[in-house]
């Protein structure tokens, strides 16, 4: 009965339900964001076998929000996560510059599919903190996002997931960039 | 002494058989395999033992053996450090090469698989070597097909995270898998989270721990349990008992039965390899007592392999039947019920993220053992594909692999999984069950009402269910145009609390009465082709629950005849119009002609008999369900609860005759055998009573309840009121009036429907043929060791002494010969039951019964009858056949008749 009341409030008041693809390497720090937005807490106690899901309320949009492992055998099935997805949050470690080049790849690889052609895009250059790592910008000059999309609205955010820096300015982002229809 | 050629080329090829490959071909578990995962890779093989599996490739990062990787890492494992969980995956063999799903029809019909998937390597040649010296190595199609009717190769795989602060992810996961054509291979579950522990508390990834399991387990020999659980006749009647004080004395180690059972003098201490082994009930132990661990710990030695010698399931699991399994039937049949027959076809996926990976195992399993899963033939020789526990890795290759039949239909399958994005992959599921909030989603055509509700929720938010931290409130029950029997008898089993041999033996008696009405309606006989029957039975009512064991011909012939003299005896007892001479002797023609065809049946060889038996103890409450359109389902209305509560309470049946305790619930009732009383009702018919009036039954009409309790009341049976209703039917057969001078007072009831007269024609010789015939069948089960059990303690002790007083005096003339038997002595003093009138009546006993009835003048046969009563009074732990060896004293018979009544422990089980 609740739910349902709050179904209806939220149809009035344009209450959204989204589902996020978080997405990224191995290590990127994907599982940490995830807990950081949904508990406030640093939780990185073991790799992601499979997935985590939860559900993030912000301001009136409510996140169905999906983090898949990065592991090299488990990229082959990110794309059967990809149905009915509103918005893909690529995560990237951006100390690991010697990986770089294989999260550009995995990344184009994800958007050139149909199924991602009309998602939006948020990069997070994450773990902003550690020496060494390039700043959002350098992130994405690298990944030549302004070449490759044209029709697809994307954005490179500074993260750090320790902190939750960039981490709300993302889903904002994402909030006002996705249409109702999504 | 000539062998045959077939024996010959066997013991050859044995004696050729090196030790190692003897002992290769009775291992206990046939591989043993460890999985980590990589903080880089995923999961991977690590290692194999004692060979490659053939159609996987080696161990590493190679992409074939990932799929059994990622099987046995599962997702969601790293968030239970400490905890250990379970995955259960199966393989199959197909043409030499192993593969994750059963063989499709297409493969069975000669396509030849996929060539990458077949590896050479020295072992599996090896294997191929022994085959060809065996002579058993062909290319022939048939050898193909006989191949892949292999048992399934099951793997029991334990799965761990230990978290480690010197890992640079903070933990590590790896786990351990079996495999074993065993189908109780939980029974490893102890020791090999032991080893699991020892493995990666090591962590050194040292492939000798797994050795040394692997050593350790095969270092015991189960042949005697393997052929116990193989005995499937045997295993039929134990699980049909469901009766803990028969099962606790057939495996009572001081008993007799089981070394009966094993067909040996005493029971065993050592198994074939010299470990100790110890029966404890239905437990069989196995010590470890002659291994000695090169790795391992000794005290894992110690720790004794436990198997229940009862195979209730075809694979044994530890869930419970009763609300979880029966709630998700109870919503997918009546869906099922709305398909047309060309349409029949389903796949299932029951996701669970709430559930531990063991817990969603078993479930699968539980249901599999339900719907006949793992059998070659399910329906249309389709078998049903059962995986425990799929990863979204595996989807892709269970797409390809079925890909002609998920397009065409005709498919089923059964799906667990731990992922809600697989209610995304529509085209591999018909229905999508959750197990966490117990709602199912359908693929499939839907009726009007159902598509709008349906198109109202959406894709997408059906998915956002699922991710949802609330909690979501089941489905609103959907009205479906059938409701079957089976659909009741699930929402009765799911009111009440049963354990899992009830709920099968309730099941299964649904499934008989189904049968029964099926074949009725369609005036099928049984010698059809019982595959026929089976899809038939499968289409018609699409319920998914299958016992393949009621459709055997043997099953269907006992069950047809035992059908056929219920309805028979119901038309001698309580007929519906009036008799003429000639109808009452087509019936008793009738029922001496299915009598003895069960005797022809039991008499033909102990595997009839113990056949006999298991469908006996399960056949169900018909005469309930005559008047109900069962066999097409139309049954919306039925309230199955009040139908077998007016059951219990009425006498307008058969099987009201047992000792009137009424069951403690409506399923207890379901359950109490039946099948006995069809065959001791004959002994109630009185030979003379035939001769003389073809319409008195008739014209008395069927005995009123009321009438049959105002009865007691003569014998001041109202210490209890369920008693007394047997006792007055007891009373009403004329072997309470036999062969004595009562001084009777004038009875005026007219229950004695089996008054005796003079004069014998061929209606009272065919009673008594009758009777013998019922006597001989009675006698057989006797003789068997469950059977003589049952009779002891499960049958009314009226019913028994009955058949014993009945016994002795038909079997006492010099005419007839009697059933040999070192239990009863000839009674050679007995005389045949001399006819007394009809109007000889009990008299009321006097309050000083012990004066009056020592100036009685009893026969023999009716001293012991009434010197038996009073044992079981007195006991109350009846050994009937010692009572009748022992001297009548009829001093407190009249007493003891008054005081009479039954065992608690006893009534429960009628």
């Amino acid at each position: 009965m609740g739910n349902s009341v709050s179904k209806v409030l939220g149809k009035l008041f344009g209450t959204r339900e989204m589902k996020i693809l978080m997405l990224g390497l191995d290590n990127a720090g994907k599982t940490t964001i995830l807990y950081k937005l949904k508990l406030n807490k640093i939780k990185t106690s073991a790799p992601t076998v499979g997935f985590n899901v939860e559900t993030l309320s912000f301001k009136n949009v409510k996140f169905n929000m999906w983090d898949v492992g990065g592991q090299a055998r488990l990229r082959p099935l990110w794309r059967h996560y990809f149905p009915a997805t509103s918005a893909l949050i690529f995560v990237i470690d951006s100390s690991d510059t010697e990986r770089l080049d294989q999260a550009k790849e995995e990344l184009f690889s994800i958007i050139g599919e149909k199924e991602m052609e009309n998602v939006v895009l948020l990069v997070l250059a994450n773990k902003q903190d550690l020496p060494g790592a390039l700043g959002p910008n350098e992130v994405s000059d690298f990944l030549q996002l302004g070449e490759s999309l044209k029709n697809q609205l994307w954005c490179v955010i500074g993260s750090n997931a320790l902190t939750g820096q960039g981490l709300i300015e993302g889903l904002s982002w994402i909030s006002k960039n996705t249409s109702s229809s999504h | 002494m000539k062998h045959s050629s077939k024996v010959r080329a066997g013991l050859h090829s044995h004696l050729r058989q090196s030790p190692k490959e003897n002992a290769q071909s009775n291992n206990n578990v046939q591989f043993i395999l460890a999985a980590e995962f990589d903080n880089k890779t995923g999961p991977i093989i690590k290692h194999l033992y004692p060979k490659t599996i053939p159609g996987f490739k080696s161990v590493g990062n190679d992409a074939t053996c990932s799929h059994l990787a990622s099987l046995m890492i599962p997702n969601s494992i790293e968030n239970h450090p400490g905890k250990p969980d379970f995955t259960v995956f199966v393989l199959y063999k197909n043409r030499n090469v192993y593969q994750l799903f059963p063989v499709s029809k297409n493969e069975a019909d000669g396509t030849l698989p996929d060539p990458s998937l077949i590896i050479e390597e020295e072992s599996f040649e090896e294997e191929q070597e022994i085959k060809l010296r065996n002579g058993k190595h062909t290319s022939s199609n048939a050898n193909a097909q006989s191949e892949t009717a292999e048992p399934p190769m099951f793997f029991l795989n334990v799965v761990n995270t230990f978290l480690d602060q010197s890992n640079d992810r903070g933990a590590y996961i790896k786990a351990i898998a079996l495999g074993t054509t065993l189908t109780n291979f939980y029974i490893f579950k102890p020791l090999l989270t032991m080893v699991l522990d020892y493995y990666m508390k090591s962590n050194k990834n040292d492939i000798k721990i797994l050795i040394d399991c692997f050593n350790m387990i095969n270092s015991l020999d189960l042949s005697l349990v393997n052929k116990f659980h193989s005995n499937i006749v045997l295993q039929n009647i134990l699980n049909s008992l469901n009766d803990e004080d028969i099962t606790s004395r057939i495996f009572d180690s001081n008993n007799n039965s089981l070394p009966n059972i094993l067909r040996v003098n005493k029971l065993p201490k050592r198994d074939g390899f010299g470990n100790e082994i110890q029966f404890k009930n239905r437990i069989l132990e196995y010590q470890f007592s002659t291994f000695c661990p090169k790795i391992l710990p000794s005290y894992f030695t110690k720790i004794p392999l436990q198997i229940d010698l009862v195979k209730y399931d075809k694979i044994k699991v530890d869930t419970s039947y009763n609300h979880l399994i029966l709630k998700l039937l109870s919503r997918l049949i009546p869906p099922l019920t709305e398909l047309s027959d060309s349409e029949y076809s389903w796949r299932l996926i029951i996701n669970s993220t709430q559930s531990s990976k063991d817990e969603l195992c078993q479930f699968v399993l539980a249901l599999s053992n339900l719907i006949n899963g793992f059998s070659s033939d399910y329906f249309d020789s389709s078998s049903i594909c059962i995986f425990p526990y799929m990863e979204i890795s595996v989807i892709d290759l269970f797409r390809e692999k079925f890909k002609d039949e998920l397009r065409k239909g005709n498919f089923f399958s059964v799906v667990g999984v731990s992922n809600p994005i697989f209610q995304y992959q529509v085209d591999i599921w018909d229905f999508y069950y959750d197990l966490d909030t117990d709602s199912l989603l359908t693929s499939k055509p839907l009726s009007q009402q159902e598509a709008n509700v349906e198109k109202n929720q959406g894709l997408r938010s059906m998915f956002n269910r699922y991710t949802n931290s609330h909690a979501q409130s089941p489905s609103t029950p959907k009205m479906f145009a059938k409701k079957g029997l089976m659909s009741h008898t699930i929402d009765l089993l799911v009111k009440g609390q049963h354990d899992n041999e009830t709920v099968l033996n309730t099941l299964k008696r649904a499934s008989i009465l189904q049968l029964l009405h099926l074949v009725k309606s369609d005036h099928k006989s049984v010698t059809e082709i019982e595959i026929i029957l089976k899809d038939q039975y499968t289409l018609n009512y699409k319920d998914l629950i299958l016992f393949p064991v009621i459709f055997e011909y043997n099953s269907l012939k006992v069950l047809n005849i035992f059908h056929t003299l219920e309805l028979t005896i119901s038309k001698l007892l309580w007929p519906s119009s009036n008799h003429t001479t000639q109808t009452r002797r087509r019936t008793l023609q009738e029922l001496y002609k299915n009598l003895k065809d069960l005797y022809k049946f039991v008499a033909l060889n102990k595997k009839n008999l113990g056949k006999f038996l298991s469908i006996a103890m399960n056949y169900p409450l018909v005469s309930a369900f005559e008047s109900l359109d069962v066999a097409n389902s139309h049954l919306q209305n039925l309230d199955l609860e009040k139908l077998l509560s007016n059951e219990r309470l009425n006498m307008n049946s058969i099987d009201s005759l047992y000792d009137g305790n009424t069951p403690g619930n409506a399923i207890d009732h379901f359950n109490t055998y039946k099948s006995f009383n069809l065959l001791l009702f004959p002994l109630f018919l009185n030979p003379q009573k035939e001769q003389d009036d073809a319409n008195y039954l008739a014209e008395m009409g069927p005995p009123s309840v009321s009438t049959r309790l105002s009865t007691s009341k003569n014998y001041n049976y109202q210490l209890d009121s369920n008693l007394s209703v047997m006792s007055s039917v007891y009373e009403t057969n004329e072997l309470m009036s036999h062969d004595y001078n009562y001084e009777s007072t004038v009875h005026e009831d007219a229950l004695t429907i089996f008054s005796a007269r003079s004069t014998v024609s061929d209606l009272s010789s065919l009673v008594n043929k009758c009777k013998q015939m019922s006597i001989k069948i009675l006698y057989r089960i006797q003789r068997h060791h469950i059977g003589s059990l049952l009779f002891n303690l499960k049958l009314n002790p009226l019913l028994r002494v009955t058949y014993q007083t009945s016994k002795k005096e038909l079997f006492s003339t010099p005419d007839v010969k009697p059933p040999t038997s070192s239990l009863f002595s000839p009674a050679s003093k007995l005389s045949p039951a001399d006819p007394v009138n009809s109007k000889t009546k009990f008299r009321k006993p006097s309050p000083s019964g012990q004066n009056h009835e020592s100036s009685m003048k009893l026969s023999v046969s009716r001293r012991e009858l009434l010197k038996d009563l009073n044992s079981i009074n007195v006991k109350k732990e009846v050994a009937p056949v010692e009572h009748l060896e022992n001297p009548a004293s009829p001093k407190h018979l009249l007493e003891s008749l008054s005081r009479f009544q039954i065992s608690p422990n006893r009534s429960e089980n009628f």
